[in-house]
């Protein structure tokens, strides 16, 4: 492969690159700034490109180094927005009412691929993603995208490991709320 | 999938539980349908 096609290859994931990375950061020009350096990286180390995972998954790993690197100078901006108020855990228990019993019994969901199969699906759940609170949206990624450890994410972000399951927990809630109203709850869909 | 750690006494507790509870099996399966989602996602 030459080299242009391999930067054709590479530059062909940058939209993809590009979302996640501005569910990361949630600053469109520093995410284009980091997947920009992404490719660049990817470039000078194709030799590195072993082809034992995908293209994909090999320049989401660079971008994964780029986006910690970048979060580690943001927190340390004054402006960037304590994840306090999102480690709250007052509605940990909305699932349930008073007696313990669930407030809306979860629905059956179907089957997984026959849902992935369906051409909107992913674009719902981009939606969903865009509308987490931002540091919700960044853990969730780092932990489910970037595939981070618990203890790294804790380390990166400087949050307790029970700060961490609350935010996971929260975006996984959130998730499947809208999951519920903007998918499964269109006709046809819950099959 | 599990991202917190629980003690056995617990575990075993929430398994039980499980067994006979039909909303947690569909609730369980709901999380288990979010993880595969963003696998396929990041695919």
């Amino acid at each position: 492969m030459t080299e242009a096609d391999f930067a054709s290859r590479c530059n062909s994931h940058r939209g993809y690159l590009l979302r996640v990375a501005v569910l990361q950061l949630r600053d469109n020009d520093l995410a284009e700034d980091i997947v920009q350096d992404t490719l660049v990286a990817a470039l000078q180390g194709a030799q590195g490109f072993s082809g034992r995972s995908s293209l994909k998954t090999w320049l989401t790993g660079i971008l994964k180094h780029k986006i910690v690197d970048a979060i580690r100078r943001k927190t340390r901006e004054p402006a960037f927005a304590s994840l306090d108020e999102e480690c709250q855990i007052e509605d940990f228990d909305a699932l349930f009412d008073d007696s313990g019993h669930w407030e809306n019994p979860p629905a059956d969901w179907g089957d997984p691929e026959s849902q992935f199969s369906r051409a909107q699906f992913f674009d719902i759940m981009q939606f969903c993603l865009d509308k987490l609170p931002p540091n919700t949206a960044r853990v969730f990624m780092m932990r489910e995208v970037m595939e981070l450890e618990s203890n790294e994410i804790c380390k990166e972000l400087s949050i307790t490991s029970t700060n961490l399951w609350v935010i996971l927990y929260r975006a996984r809630m959130a998730l499947r709320q809208c999951l519920e109203q903007n998918w499964f709850a269109q006709p046809g869909r819950n099959a | 999938m599990q991202d917190g750690n629980v003690s056995l006494p617990l575990y075993l507790r929430i398994r039980l539980h499980l067994i006979w509870c039909e909303a947690c099996k569909r609730f369980e399966q709901q999380m288990r349908f979010l993880h595969m989602a963003m696998r396929r996602y990041r695919q």
